[in-house]
């Protein structure tokens, strides 16, 4: 293992507790704005990108990624089931996506309430 | 292993551990993935957006994240051999754990009081299991962090307690890595 140092642990917290408060900012503007602010696929985007910088930031600083002797196999198993996580997810959403839209609009999920659901 | 042979168990030991996340990581993967599909499913009742609060989650998110910075403070005493400061750090990181999975109770309980348990629509059905994983997983590191606790304080830094301890950092570490998910996708996506 690498040596920890304490350089390193504030600098990953101030990062993520940075980059934590931009997106919660973010949305509490989102929430108190009476107009739109951002349309909410460019704000699922930025907080998307925050999130990911986090796990970025979060990787390095606190889970010593790319660093010591025998990191190069925990990197291999991290982008391996960085990829199964993605056909998993992604798999999953352009399925499931797919099949509402070629549904009739009562199957729907947003619009299936207790008034019109199907016995 | 000729050289440093007790390095060389640390890394293969914490290798060991760092596949199994990996496959932590798909499991919450799917969870994800059914929260994803599910969390418009809210049957007529409210969303997101109605139910959730963002001061709240955001307070909890910092609190879980201070727990992780001091985890990595323990990992550093304990690699500097500084026993007592090890202890001290150590006990910190289960206090704000143990906050952080308070402020989850409080929520959850808050929400079946409303009548929005899990059994209320699909939205909240993958709502509660995904987070409840989450909280689960905190539970089973605040009890392994106790029994490390115990072991350092009656057996002293050795070889064998450090090693513990780097696996359970390993671990803690992870779970904050899955929160950020959690917070962005669940909380952050909730109130667009």
């Amino acid at each position: 293992m690498t040596t920890p140092s304490l350089k390193k642990y504030i600098a990953g917290f101030s990062l993520s507790a940075l980059l934590t408060l931009a997106a919660a900012s973010l949305a509490w503007a989102h929430l108190q704005a009476e107009s739109q602010l951002l349309n909410p696929e460019v704000l699922q985007a930025v907080f998307v990108t925050l999130a990911l910088a986090q796990l970025v930031v979060q990787l390095i600083f606190f889970l010593h990624i790319g660093k010591g002797k025998s990191s190069h196999w925990n990197t291999v198993a991290l982008i391996f089931a960085l990829i199964i996580v993605t056909i998993l997810v992604g798999g999953t959403l352009w399925i499931m996506n797919n099949l509402e839209h070629n549904l009739p609009q009562i199957f729907m999920n947003d619009v299936v309430t207790p008034e019109n659901q199907l016995e | 292993m000729t050289e440093h042979p007790r390095e060389h168990l640390d890394e293969r030991v914490s290798f060991g551990f760092w596949v199994y996340l990996m496959s932590d990581c798909v499991l919450f993967a799917a969870l994800f993935a059914t929260y994803a599909v599910l969390n418009t499913a809210t049957f007529g009742g409210p969303g997101a957006r109605e139910l959730f609060s963002l001061p709240f989650v955001t307070i909890e998110t910092l609190i879980l994240l201070g727990s992780s910075f001091t985890c990595g403070l323990t990992l550093l005493a304990a690699h500097q051999h500084k026993k007592n400061l090890t202890l001290l750090a150590l006990v910190a990181t289960l206090a704000l754990g143990a906050g952080f999975l308070a402020m989850e109770v409080v929520e959850f309980q808050n929400l079946i009081a409303e009548g929005y348990g899990p059994s209320a629509n699909a939205f909240l059905s993958s709502f509660f299991t995904l987070v409840g994983t989450h909280g689960l997983h905190i539970v089973i590191g605040l009890l392994w962090a106790l029994v490390i606790l115990a072991h350092i304080a009656l057996r002293g830094l050795t070889p064998g307690t450090a090693r513990k301890l780097l696996v359970w950092g390993l671990f803690w570490h992870f779970l904050d890595v899955i929160w950020i998910f959690i917070f962005t996708f669940v909380y952050l996506f909730g109130f667009i």
